[in-house]
């Protein structure tokens, strides 16, 4: 078990595979005792990583059964994906919920899971960032991430006359 | 003032965020705000990033137009992602936005459209003007006109880099060539190579073009990032041309009667197929995954694979050649043509290296060259061997110039018959690689000049007159005779360029300084270490004694 710290002090014990999604952890647990402060990220970000990486690691740990790996064959031979995907249709789907949060949350998240390095919920939560801007048009996009139209309006027109595609996503 | 990018999150991961974003929602991210726009502006890393991050993927883009009114175009594109199944359609041109474009005679080079010929509605008359289209961006910009209208018969095609015009001069082999890189246009003349000799493999004359037109309907030019050029079929990717044409208009019916170029959607527009491009905006991902299925040995044992390639890219410029020799795997790993060294530059790990060339005399007349590096950041030099005995002892160094990372030797030495040959030698100053370049049509005069342009070799002075150029062009290998033809007298391919007349005049002088090179357009000068002539011998761990009475030549390149 190793003891992991949060930034106001509360304290979690999980096993080593679950920490060792983190590579900072892999990467310092053989050299130093098993608690492992982590000052910069909060309990109520820790309980959410900690949690990714639990669902992570028994996925990992476990060999597909027949049928999930050959829905895994069958859709990774009609959508290319080109981030590194996650093969297990039901751990993707928990991904999608996992993920279904505000800005501010996800936004903490991928901090903490940067600086862990966690690599798959780096990825994760980036992608789904990427998601909530894409497709959409720049003033949602503003709105979205509270982000201030410094433009004049003759310049904006000029931008939506020359910058838009008619988008369609099957 | 600066703000974050994204609010609540730092740059550098707010920049991963927007490295994600699909092709069609970078031109719209670009209109949020000023700091969006200036991130995503075309000349930032940011693409460079994308591409090396493995983000890159597939995207179709296909021209086509609405005739609103009789006699007036207006040009449309349409993009496809396989990957996503996404599309879209965006104007290219209405009565407002450059309505007078042609868009007849278009190619991709890079990720721009290049449009040449615009049109004159008033007068019903074809123009020279030509224009360039950033695909991502959304961006025009004017490029130099062409010498004269484009005429029927005259056809098309795309190098990497260039546009080249078949059928000029109402000569089916006559060819002009638009270099993006300088924007000029320039009367082709292929000097050394066969009759049969073609730029890139898959290249088509006019000739080939006329002939194979019906066939070409239906394909479209895969490209690998700089050299390689493939035919792919749309079938090939996926898409059947009536699917094709159906998503391009939503909402349409159509008529997908595959002799007939027109289709009729709904709205009653007609619409032409007439050209399809595929941008392959970079299959760095592919490179990428091919080199990860290779091989499964991590490049450090005991490291992510991953993790390991990210201290690798750290490596120091000298130590690239010495890490090539560890085994096979590196070797592999840190070739010429890996995309290892745009993930290098992409991580902003390149800095700048002087190199300066110079010679031994074992023995009259035997001349053994040497390259000496200096990196200014944190001071490490090092000499070695270009030629001796075994190695390449007959290469002459007197005509040389760096591009890019390679240094370039024009002109061999035949040392029983004492007389300059015509060899060309191209060594990559990371690798330590030699390749044979195509040979100059005939050895180099004195009164002859060399100058370096971000991509080609030029060599002025040729033919015995001061105003006349020889062009070497790396990416096809081929050397060519430079007309420029729509250039004024004065104009010069690139910031800092000099003839051979300014070369002469400003010799001494040229002496300690050496250009800068920026990954691919900026030339600058800059002196070496400040003047300091003491400082560099001694930076160099060489005594200005044993230098004496050689022309040393200094470069300076970006690693």
């Amino acid at each position: 078990m190793i003891k992991l710290v949060s930034g106001d002090g509360a304290e979690f014990e999980v096993e080593e595979e679950v920490a060792f999604q983190s590579k900072i952890i892999k990467d310092i647990v053989a050299d130093a005792d098993d608690v492992i402060p982590l000052p910069t990220v909060s309990s109520k970000v820790l309980i959410q990583v900690i949690e990714y990486c639990r669902k992570h690691a028994a996925v990992n740990s476990f060999p597909l059964s027949p049928s999930s790996s050959a829905a895994a064959a069958a859709s990774s031979s009609s959508s290319i994906s080109y981030s590194k995907p996650v093969s297990d249709p039901a751990l993707r789907a928990w991904d999608n919920e996992f993920v279904k949060l505000n800005n501010s949350s996800l936004f903490d998240i991928v901090i903490a899971a940067n600086y862990l390095d966690i690599e798959e919920l780096v990825d994760l939560v980036l992608e789904t960032v990427a998601d909530r801007i894409k497709g959409k048009q720049a003033q949602e996009i503003r709105r979205q991430f509270n982000i201030e139209n410094d433009f004049t309006p003759e310049e904006e027109e000029a931008l939506r006359r020359e910058n838009s595609w008619a988008f369609q996503n099957n | 003032m600066e703000t974050e990018l994204i609010l609540g999150l730092p740059d550098d991961v707010a920049l991963q965020c927007l490295l994600r974003l699909p092709f069609y929602s970078i031109s719209v991210a670009r209109g949020v705000c000023r700091q969006w726009r200036r991130e995503l502006s075309a000349s930032s890393s940011f693409y460079r990033l994308r591409k090396a991050a493995g983000l890159a993927r597939p995207v179709f883009i296909m021209l086509f137009y609405d005739i609103p009114s009789f006699s007036l175009y207006r040009w449309r594109l349409a993009f496809y992602e396989p990957a996503t199944g996404a599309w879209g359609v965006r104007p290219l041109t209405d009565d407002i936005l450059r309505g007078k474009q042609h868009c007849w005679h278009v190619v991709v080079v890079g990720r721009e459209l290049v449009l040449v010929g615009g049109w004159d509605e008033s007068n019903w008359k074809d123009t020279a003007e030509v224009n360039i289209y950033d695909l991502v961006t959304g961006d025009w910009r004017p490029g130099a006109p062409i010498p004269r209208p484009m005429q029927d018969g005259c056809d098309f095609a795309v190098g990497p880099r260039n546009v080249f015009i078949s059928g000029w001069k109402d000569n089916l082999s006559s060819m002009l060539v638009y270099d993006t890189a300088t924007d000029a246009w320039m009367d082709y003349h292929v000097a050394t190579q066969e009759p049969s000799w073609c730029p890139w493999s898959g290249f088509m004359s006019a000739a080939d073009l006329a002939a194979h037109e019906e066939k070409m309907m239906y394909k479209c030019r895969e490209r690998e990032e700089d050299k390689k050029l493939e035919m792919v079929t749309w079938k090939k990717a996926g898409i059947k041309p009536s699917c094709l044409l159906a998503l391009d208009f939503p909402g349409g019916d159509h008529d997908d009667a595959p002799k007939d170029d027109y289709i009729k959607p709904l709205g009653g527009v007609k619409a032409i197929q007439r050209l399809e491009l595929l941008i392959q905006i970079r299959d760095h991902q592919i490179l990428l995954r091919r080199e990860s299925t290779q091989k499964q040995t991590p490049i450090i044992i005991g490291n992510h694979g991953d993790r390991a390639n990210s201290r690798t890219v750290r490596l120091p410029f000298y130590s690239i050649s010495v890490a090539r020799g560890v085994c096979r795997w590196w070797r592999r790993e840190l070739s010429a043509s890996s995309s290892f060294y745009h993930l290098r530059k992409a991580a902003g790990l390149a800095r700048p290296v002087f190199i300066m060339l110079f010679y031994d005399i074992p023995s009259f007349p035997l001349y053994r060259w040497r390259l000496a590096f200096y990196e200014p950041a944190t001071g490490a030099w090092g000499v070695r061997p270009l030629t001796d005995d075994n190695l390449r002892g007959k290469q002459h160094c007197w005509h040389v110039v760096v591009v890019r990372r390679e240094l370039v030797l024009v002109g061999g030495w035949d040392e029983s018959n004492w007389k300059d040959t015509a060899k060309v030698n191209i060594y990559d100053l990371v690798t330590g690689d030699w390749r044979p370049g195509a040979p100059i049509p005939r050895p180099m005069q004195d009164g002859c000049d060399f100058a370096v342009g971000p991509r080609n070799a030029f060599v002025s002075g040729w033919k015995d007159d001061l105003s006349s150029m020889l062009v070497y062009d790396m990416t096809i290998d081929a050397w060519m005779e430079c007309h420029v033809v729509t250039q004024g007298p004065s104009w010069c391919p690139w910031l800092g360029f000099m003839s051979a007349a300014d070369l002469t005049a400003h010799e001494e002088e040229m002496m300690y300084e050496c250009r800068e090179k920026d990954e691919d357009e900026k030339l600058e000068v800059v002196t070496w270490c400040d003047g300091d002539k003491a400082n560099l011998w001694r930076s160099l761990g060489l005594s200005s004694d044993n230098l004496f009475n050689y022309r040393r030549q200094f470069f300076v390149f970006q690693f």
